[in-house]
C-alpha cells in the first residue's frame, strides 16, 4: 500500500510542477486550467462570465428551428 | 535496484531540469522533500541520495542565474525572523551543549531560514502560493494518507508514527504536523476546480484525520479539539463544520480500539500519568536552566545534554521548583517537550520573546488580512487562506505546548506565506491607488524563463519589464481571471 501511495505521490508532484510551469506562462486574465486548477473566486458569479448589459438578451436573435 | 528507487531517481532526472527552467518549482520540491523524507522509503541506491540538498542547491543556483528578481521584501516578519536567527546563532555559539550537537542543529535551522528567504523571493504570485501549498500537501499528506489507510485497513490496530529520524517521526509530532496540514487541505479543496482533485483532497483529508487518531496522541486530540472548536466559532459554514465533526466523532467511536479510549481518558488524570509527569520534569529542568542563562539560554539542545540534565535535576537545584510536585527525575536526559520550554532553555527569555512576537505578529497579520480583503472578490482567496493559516497557527500554539517542535520547518513556511500575502495585498492597494491594477498573483506576471511570453505590462510579483502597449481591460476582468 505504501509503495502505491509513494508512486502516486511522485507522479503527482511531477504533474504539479508541470502544471505550475505551464500556468506560470499564462497571459494575464486567463484562469488556470488542468488537474490543479483553482477557482478565481468562490462567489457564485465568480467563475461565470457576466452578461454584457449592452448585448441583447439570449434568445432574441436566435432563429427558430423548423 | 528497487522499483521505488528507480521511480524516485527517474523523477529526480525530470525534476532538476524543471528547476532551471522555472526556479520557483525548486521551492515546491524543497518543501515536498523536507516533509516527505523520501530516503526512508527507499532501499537501494536511491537511499543515499540527498534529495533535499540537491533541490535546495539547484533552486538557489537557478534563482541566481535566472531573471527572477533577487529582491527580498524586508518587512517586519522577515526582519523578526532574521533577528531570531541571529539570536539562535548567538545563543548556540555561547551554548553549553557539546559543539557538534548544537552546531548540527543550528545548521538545520539556518537551512530553514534560507528556505524562507527563497520563498519570499520566489513565491510572488497566487499561482505559486497555490502550487507550494499543494507541494506541502503532497509531502506531508503522503504520510497522513498512507498511515491513515493502514489504520483503517487494520481495523484500528495499526499504531501511526512518522518517518523515522525526521522531525515528525514521533507520534505526537506527527499528529501536530497533520493537524497543521488539515486547514490547508480544506483551503485547497475549497478552491479546487477539477472534480478528481476535489475527490482526492477529500479522501486525503479523511485519511489524514484517521492517521491523527491512529497516533494515540493525547496532545493530538487536544489540538484537534481546539481546532474544531475554533473553526466552529469562527467559520461562516458552521453547519458544515458540525457535520464534519459529527462524521469525525462517528469514525472515532466506530474505529478507535478500546486502548485508544483508555489512553485518552488519562488526560483527566494528568497528575498521576507517568508520561505527562516526565514532561513536567523536563519543563522544570528547562526553566531552571533558563533562570541560570536568562538572556542567551544554553544554546540549542542544551537540556538534552547529559551534564546539564544531571546538573539541573540535582536535588538541591530541583527543589527550587518544589511548589510544582513531580516524581524524582531520572538520570536519562529528556527533551523539553514543549515549544516554549524548549526555546526558553535554548535561547533564553529574550529568544522566547522574539519567537512569541513572531507568532503574535503572524496571528494579527492574518486578522488584518481578513479585514483588509473582506468584500474584495479578487482577494477573496487571501481572506480564506488567512483564515486557514490562523487555524494552523492555533494548532501549533496549542499542541506545540507539549511537544519539542520549536524548529518545525512548516511553521516558518507558514509565517513567510503570511508575509507573502501581506505583500500581495499591499501591491493590490498600491496598484488600485495608481489606477493600473494587475491582480495580486495575476497569472503570467512572473514569466522569466526560456520560452516565456513577454509580459504586456510591468507588474509586481515578477520581473519588471518595460510595457509595450498597455492593454485596456475592464477592471473586473483583471481580477477575476475572465477575459473580456
Amino acid at each position: 500500500m505504501e509503495a502505491i501511495f509513494f508512486a502516486v505521490d511522485i507522479v503527482a508532484i511531477i504533474l504539479l510542477l508541470y502544471w505550475s510551469i505551464i500556468n506560470d506562462e499564462r497571459k494575464p486574465g486567463q484562469p488556470t486550467t488542468g488537474l490543479f486548477a483553482y477557482r478565481e473566486s468562490l462567489a457564485k458569479d465568480g467563475s461565470k462570465p457576466k452578461q454584457d448589459p449592452s448585448a441583447p438578451p439570449p434568445g432574441l436573435n436566435r432563429r427558430r428551428k423548423r | 535496484m528497487a522499483l521505488r528507487d528507480l521511480l524516485m531517481l527517474s523523477g529526480l532526472a525530470i525534476m532538476v531540469p524543471m528547476i532551471f527552467y522555472r526556479p520557483h518549482v525548486g521551492i515546491i520540491l524543497w518543501a515536498w522533500t523536507a516533509m516527505l523524507v523520501p530516503n526512508t522509503f527507499l532501499f537501494g541506491i536511491g537511499q543515499s541520495v540527498r534529495y533535499n540538498l540537491i533541490f535546495a542547491l539547484a533552486t538557489l543556483i537557478a534563482w541566481l542565474i535566472s531573471k527572477e528578481p533577487k529582491k527580498i521584501p524586508l518587512n517586519s516578519t522577515n526582519l523578526l525572523l532574521f533577528f531570531f536567527l541571529f539570536w539562535v546563532c548567538l545563543a548556540t555559539v555561547f551554548g553549553i551543549a557539546p559543539a557538534k550537537a548544537r552546531f548540527d542543529e543550528l545548521l538545520k535551522f539556518v537551512k530553514i531560514v534560507i528556505f524562507c528567504v527563497a520563498i519570499s523571493g520566489l513565491v510572488t504570485t497566487r499561482l505559486r502560493v497555490h502550487a507550494l501549498l499543494f507541494g506541502l500537501a503532497l509531502g506531508m499528506g503522503f504520510h497522513g494518507a498512507s498511515e491513515g489507510a493502514k489504520f483503517i485497513v487494520s481495523g484500528g490496530g495499526h499504531r501511526v508514527f512518522g518517518p523515522p529520524s525526521s522531525i515528525i517521526g514521533d507520534n505526537n509530532h506527527f499528529a501536530l504536523a497533520m493537524i497543521f496540514l488539515l486547514p490547508i487541505m480544506v483551503y485547497l479543496y475549497t478552491y479546487a476546480l477539477n472534480p478528481l482533485m476535489r475527490l482526492g483532497l477529500l479522501a486525503g483529508g479523511g485519511l489524514i484525520f484517521a492517521s491523527i487518531i491512529g497516533t494515540f496522541s493525547r496532545g493530538g486530540l487536544i489540538g484537534l479539539s481546539a481546532v474544531g472548536l475554533y473553526s466552529l466559532v469562527r467559520s461562516r459554514h458552521r453547519f458544515l463544520i458540525m457535520l464534519a465533526l459529527a462524521v469525525g466523532a462517528g469514525f472515532v467511536v466506530y474505529f478507535a480500539p478500546e486502548r485508544w479510549f483508555d489512553r485518552m481518558n488519562t488526560i483527566q488524570e494528568a497528575d498521576q500519568d507517568g508520561s505527562f509527569m516526565t514532561r513536567v520534569i523536563a519543563w522544570k529542568a528547562s526553566f531552571l536552566l533558563a533562570l541560570d542563562h536568562p538572556i542567551l539560554g544554553g544554546g540549542i539542545t542544551a537540556i538534552t545534554h547529559d551534564s546539564s540534565w544531571s546538573y539541573y535535576t540535582a536535588v538541591q537545584r530541583f527543589a527550587q521548583l518544589d511548589f510544582i510536585p513531580t516524581p524524582e527525575p531520572g538520570i536519562k536526559p529528556r527533551a523539553a517537550h514543549s515549544v516554549y520550554f524548549q526555546l526558553v532553555a535554548d535561547v533564553g527569555f529574550v529568544g522566547l520573546g522574539i519567537f512569541l512576537l513572531i507568532m503574535l505578529r503572524a496571528w494579527l497579520s492574518c486578522s488584518r488580512l481578513i479585514r483588509q480583503t473582506k468584500g474584495i472578490q479578487e482577494l477573496e482567496w487571501i481572506n480564506n487562506l488567512a483564515r486557514a493559516f490562523q487555524v494552523s497557527l492555533l494548532a501549533y500554539a496549542v499542541s506545540g505546548a507539549a511537544l519539542n517542535m520549536a524548529y518545525f520547518e512548516m511553521y516558518y513556511v507558514l509565517i513567510i506565506l503570511i508575509s507573502v500575502q501581506e505583500t500581495l495585498v499591499a501591491q493590490y492597494k498600491q496598484a488600485q491607488a495608481a489606477g493600473v491594477t494587475p491582480a495580486p498573483g495575476a497569472p503570467g506576471t512572473a514569466a522569466s524563463g526560456p520560452g516565456s511570453q513577454p509580459a504586456p505590462r510591468p507588474s509586481y510579483g515578477g520581473p519588471q519589464r518595460p510595457a509595450q502597449r498597455p492593454v485596456q481591460r475592464p477592471a473586473t476582468a483583471r481580477f477575476t481571471g475572465r477575459r473580456p
